[in-house]
């Protein structure tokens, strides 16, 4: 059962690409709440403004009007070195492509973002190891991700966005690239997570099979919130 | 005519404008027949113009070098070719009764054969003016000044001057010496600064029985006295003075054609004048030749070593341009696999790159050519002040036939490059490239190589086999070399483990080119000839080596790295990111390694080399044989007591002086009696005194280990035998030749036979000295060779063996001070009192001083030269680290993502490159004193004093600015990577 208070809070945000020569309004005064330890899924048709949002709740991006506030805090207000930090410790992120750094194996990804926290390579890798056993992959460490399946590289994507235990876990089209029965294991391990850790998930999706593993569904179009808020 | 290894530069340059020009016309019409090529292949040159600099800047580099190098040589044969010119004016031959190249003031002859000469010579086109001369070297003083010139040529031509010669004063107004009064005479420019002197000055000219008084005139220009320092006046009056009415000793003589073109004819009228001078003892030198010969020979050998030099720079250019080239396919994969995909054919894609290269290429090379020549500006800069020391002046000169090499050699050089680049980059699969899917990992190379390896073989045998055959070390090296990469080759295409066979390959390459001399000779004989080319191919083959080695085990060197540096937390996120890219991209990381390798092993090299060349010179003690001060006098005024003259003047002290040893000379003509070749050589022959005899302490690097009974076990028991037995003589080490030119050989002339520098011991040797004009022979035996580092030259025998054939004054003297006695202010006092004999005395520590300062400006110039190089390495970290901020783009996004601060990313392009330069410096820091530890090692029995020294202070500047210089070029791509904003990164629609 999701706790009442609202982790994520965001009041009339709007962002506008400014090209120079065209002018695209992203969002256009976007209301968003989520309450912790809930999954929301937000849908919408391309270029609707999802990625955009999902950028500027995390601190990926800034955005011209509005507030966010995350865990009580007022993200825009802090440096981008403080975002950053804060970034490290309190959240994680799975994307739909280049989610994992070609050159590191896969326990060395996992526990990237434990060494930028300044936890200790030691502990960072006895953590990253757990993570990887706890997303159903023991057996992969020292594996490259040219040599994971999608599936694969995305449970490895998962256990680095959980290894800090964040707060918020951010996800852009998680299984964008994969086929139904690994979207489905997926799906099934996020919500393992989300139920056992009581983490709080934000999903960009444009699967209805996703969405309605959400709590909630949070529908966009042309910048707007027009349902699920 | 100037050359480069052997093959005249006009040839080159005509050879290389033709293939110039057939690759230019061929790249030409295809680009005209296939124009949308060309259009797709030039279209990139603007979209990103630093991308575009950077590439210019790095192909152009090979260009620089070589316009240098080849401006350099212009430089100096233009200017040594001027002097000539200045000083013999219209005299192209001269015609003496002493032996060619003898001093002058020997032989005087008659004038009639002055007047046989010109009858002979009267019908002879070539010949334009003849003109005889007494000449003579003197003391000369400005008694108004009373500063004096220790040695002015007395030029004392005759009436046919005014036809030979054009006389004018420094102001060119015409003069003639008729115009002169009986006790006048004009003196050049040169002399006049030195003494100070106006017209109207008295002189006081040192030449013959008694000083006589002279009045200034003038100071002019045009004598062709042959002489930089001269007092010119009528031949009558020099007679009276040097006592020899109706007597010469020169005749000058003029070709047709200039004061430069005449040389041409040289040959003829050396033939012509030997036919109607024969058996008269007369000699004739075509000193004009000769000196523009000497001129040209400069030019090749200053060439020629600023090319070896600079060769490893030059590769490392080559390896820059495959490197860009390379970044530049990476960057456009996906655009050349969709061009495939619709229809584009593989030898389009070679042709746009080609294109492409091309148009770099042309601004690469014209940058290139111009940067060459303000290079060539400041290396004249410092080589004038070297040359200044001589009173003499350097003439920048640029010929276009350099520029011309330099511009087609460094074109075609980088067009083959891009060419194989081009058809390396075509052959890429389209969906890997499409997709952009990472090339997959190749178990085994395919039987194109084991092709390649078996002709390595094959051809590396074959070098073996020459090399062995003519004793050329260079191709048994480069045989040896070739034959381990072939066999490295055929094993991978049988599929034997990359990283294994690539470290042993490497290793043994590595150990191949260090194996010590000794070995060497157990293994092949010692019967080697080894150039300077073999430090070019040991050094590239050694960098090869090493480089092999590290880049096919990196990843344990960075695994330890990380190990023990990532112990720091805050260390160890940006560690990791930036290690595994090094790692991960061998190829890359193995190239830029490679161009570092290759410039700081040459850098390191010479440096080590220096310093102990500086040691070596700096050995007063035994380079000067244990004496203090040297002085020559005058011949034709000399002391006839040292140590009588010195207790009688004023401001000498006998008791400061503990030993005077004297020394005569006298040019010779010598040959070896059980020589294979028996031709007489120019040489000289000294006669030593015995004070020298019992007081030098000048070492062999070569003894006979008994003669006539005696046994030599010390350089004492020679020079005692030397003093007790007429006949026995020793030589210097310039006469013996050396089995590598890395020794000290510079024997032009007179080589002997038999023995060789680094031989242990040898037998006692005769040698046959002829007097040329008097036709005085005699036969020495030579017992000892001197050692290679001092100012010993020529063949050295007792006095006494020489008054029995040649009597000739002494004319260099060797003081041996008591302790305390300061020696510059000793050889001040000893010239300012032997003033009227011409006496010039340094200190032999001022004159080391002097050496080594010009050895180490001139050692310092080819390391700044070769420094050029580290351009190459730099741009190349600039290059990848461009190439990576735009190739990693999305990975920087999800670094910042997860928690990488702007600082961090920065942090971690910056510790990659150093990581990268940081190696490279390493291993060619490493080789280098490897290899000079060794080179220094063999060498050491030749030259007492040379000890492997390393410069831990110069090396240490060395690395410091090449790493700093490093870091200067990845700041901006490593801002640039901290400036991405994650959202932007991230984007993948």
């Amino acid at each position: 059962m999701a706790q009442e208070e609202n982790i994520i809070s965001a009041k009339g945000i709007h962002k506008t690409y400014d090209t120079g020569k065209v002018q695209v309004h992203a969002l256009r005064g976007v209301d968003f709440m989520v309450k912790r330890g809930e999954m929301v899924a937000v849908m919408g048709p391309s270029g609707c403004g999802k990625t955009t949002l999902l950028n500027c709740l995390s601190g990926l991006d800034d955005f011209d009007q509005g507030e966010v506030v995350i865990e009580g805090t007022q993200l825009p207000k802090m440096s981008d070195d403080q975002r950053t930090e804060y970034r490290a410790r309190r959240m994680g992120f799975v994307f739909q492509l280049y989610n994992l750094l070609p050159v590191l194996n896969s326990v060395e990804n996992v526990e990237m973002p434990l060494l930028v926290s300044g936890v200790s390579p030691a502990k960072s890798r006895k953590m990253a190891t757990d993570a990887l056993g706890m997303v159903g992959l023991p057996g992969v460490a020292d594996r490259l991700p040219a040599e994971l399946s999608g599936g694969q590289r995305q449970r490895v994507t998962i256990a680095r966005a959980l290894v800090n235990q964040p707060a918020i876990i951010w996800a852009d089209e998680p299984t964008g690239d994969l086929d139904s029965e690994t979207t489905g294991e997926i799906m099934d391990l996020l919500c393992k997570l989300n139920k056992a850790n009581q983490q709080t998930f934000v999903l960009v999706t444009h699967s209805d099979e996703v969405a309605k593993r959400a709590d909630r569904i949070v529908r966009m179009r042309d910048g707007l919130i027009v349902d699920g808020q | 005519m100037q050359e480069l290894f052997g093959v005249s530069l006009t040839t080159i340059a005509i050879v290389l404008l033709v293939l110039f020009v057939a690759v230019a016309t061929a790249i030409g019409v295809l680009a005209w027949r296939n124009r949308i090529m060309f259009k797709l292949g030039v279209r990139n040159i603007p979209k990103r113009p630093a991308q575009t600099v950077l590439i210019i800047f790095g192909l152009m580099l090979s260009t620089v070098i070589i316009t240098a190098a080849f401006s350099t040589g212009d430089t100096i044969v233009y200017t040594i070719r001027s002097i000539a010119a200045d000083a013999l004016g219209n005299t192209d031959e001269i015609v003496s009764a002493g032996a060619p190249g003898s001093t002058p003031g020997s032989g005087y002859f008659d004038r009639s054969y002055f007047d046989q000469l010109r009858d002979g010579l009267s019908d002879d086109g070539n010949v334009d003016g003849l003109l005889p001369v007494v000449r003579e070297e003197a003391p000369l003083i400005d008694v108004s000044t009373e500063l004096s010139a220790a040695s002015v040529t007395l030029f004392a031509p005759g009436p046919e001057f005014a036809e030979y010669a054009r006389l004018t004063t420094t102001q060119g107004v015409d003069i003639s010496l008729d115009d002169l009064a009986p006790d006048e005479v004009y003196i050049d420019e040169s002399t006049a600064e030195d003494l100070k002197a106006e017209p109207g000055d008295q002189l006081l000219l040192y030449a013959g029985a008694e000083p006589t008084f002279l009045k200034l005139a003038g100071v002019v220009k045009g004598a062709s006295s042959g002489s930089f320092s001269f007092v010119i006046m009528p031949l009558e009056r020099a007679q009276g003075i040097v006592g020899k009415d109706s007597q010469i000793n020169a005749i000058y003589v003029s070709n047709k054609g200039g004061r430069v073109a005449g040389a041409k004819y040289s040959g003829k009228v050396e033939d012509s004048i030997k036919s109607l001078l024969e058996g008269t003892g007369l000699e004739v030198e075509t000193v004009k030749k000769d000196t523009l010969d000497a001129a040209d020979m400069a030019g090749t050998g200053i060439t020629t070593m600023f090319v070896m030099f600079g060769l490893f720079s030059i590769a490392a250019g080559v390896l820059l341009i495959f490197l860009i080239f390379v970044m530049l396919a990476a960057a456009r994969k996906s655009e050349m696999g969709m061009a495939r995909a619709v229809g584009t054919k593989r030898n389009h894609l070679i042709q746009m790159f080609l294109f492409e290269g091309v148009v770099y290429d042309l601004g690469a090379a014209i940058v290139g050519v111009a940067l060459g020549v303000l290079v060539t500006y400041a290396i004249a800069g410092i080589m004038a002040r070297i040359v200044q020391e001589f009173s003499l002046e350097l003439a920048i000169h640029v010929e276009p036939r350099s520029l011309i090499v330099a511009f087609t050699l460094g074109m075609l050089v980088t067009f083959v490059t891009v060419a194989v680049s081009a058809w390396r980059v075509s052959r890429l699969n389209i969906v890997r490239a499409i997709r952009d899917i990472p090339e997959p990992v190749v178990e085994k190379l395919g039987r194109r190589w084991f092709v390649v390896g078996l002709i390595l073989i094959i051809l590396g045998f074959l070098l073996g086999v020459i090399g062995m055959m003519s004793d050329q070390a260079s191709a048994l090296y480069l045989g040896v070399s070739m034959i381990v990469i072939g066999v490295a080759l055929i094993l991978r295409s049988r599929g034997a483990k990359e990283r294994l066979v690539f470290s042993v390959a490497g290793a043994v390459l590595v150990a191949w080119s260090l194996m010590p001399t000794d070995w060497f000779q157990a293994i092949f004989g010692d019967d080697w000839k080894m150039g300077i080319e073999m430090f070019f191919i040991a050094g590239v083959m050694m960098v090869l080596g090493a480089v092999w080695v590290v880049s096919y085990n990196l990843d344990v060197i960075l695994r330890f790295l990380v190990r023990v540096l990532g112990r720091l937390k805050s260390a160890a996120p940006v560690l990791r990111a930036a290690l595994a890219y090094p790692m991960k991209n061998r190829f890359r990381t193995g190239l830029t390694i490679a161009m570092f390798s290759l410039v700081i092993f040459t850098i390191v090299f010479m440096s080590v080399v220096i310093s102990a060349n500086t040691a070596a010179l700096s050995d007063a003690e035994s380079i000067g044989g244990g004496y203090d001060i040297q002085a020559s006098v005058s011949y034709s005024n000399p002391v006839a007591d040292m140590n009588t003259a010195i207790a009688s003047k004023e401001g000498l002290n006998s008791d400061s002086f503990e030993s005077i040893a004297g020394i005569s000379t006298i040019p010779l003509e010598i040959r070896q009696v059980d020589a294979v070749k028996q031709e007489w050589k120019q040489y000289v022959v000294s006669g030593t005194d015995n004070a020298f005899l019992d007081t030098n302490g000048y070492e062999f690097t070569l003894m006979a280990s008994e003669y006539g009974g005696r046994r030599f076990e010390s350089a004492r028991d020679v020079w005692q035998a030397l003093r007790e037995t007429p006949g026995l003589a020793v030589i210097s080490a310039d006469a013996v030749p050396t089995k590598s030119s890395f020794g000290m050989s510079f024997g032009g002339g007179f080589m002997v036979e038999g023995i060789y520098q680094e031989d242990k011991a040898m037998d006692p040797l005769k040698v046959e000295l002829r007097e040329p004009f008097t036709g005085k022979e005699t036969t020495l035996t030579i017992v000892g060779v001197l050692d290679a580092v001092s100012f010993n030259y020529g063949v050295y025998t007792s006095q006494q063996t020489i008054d029995q054939i040649w009597p000739v004054p002494v004319t260099t003297y060797l003081f041996k001070l008591k302790d305390g006695v300061d020696a510059t202010e000793t050889a001040d006092a000893l010239e300012s009192a032997f003033r009227t004999n011409g006496m010039q005395a340094q200190s032999i520590e001022d004159i080391l001083h002097d050496a080594t300062r010009i050895s180490f400006t001139i050692n310092s110039l080819l390391q700044g030269f070769m420094s050029l190089g580290l351009v190459v390495g730099i741009a190349a970290l600039g290059v990848v680290s461009t190439r990576a901020v735009v190739e990693r783009r999305h990975e920087i996004g999800i670094l910042r993502a997860i928690g990488f601060k702007r600082s961090s990313v920065q942090a971690a392009f910056l510790l990659e490159s150093s990581i990268v330069a940081l190696l490279g410096i390493l291993i060619g820091t490493v080789l280098a004193l490897a290899l000079s530890y060794q080179v220094l090692g063999d060498l050491q029995e030749e030259i007492e004093g040379l000890e492997f020294q390393v410069p831990w202070v110069q090396m240490l500047i060395i690395a410091g600015v090449s790493w700093v210089a490093s870091m200067l070029m990845t700041i901006i791509p490593a801002w640039q990577a901290s400036k991405i904003y994650p959202a932007e990164a991230l984007r993948y629609e």
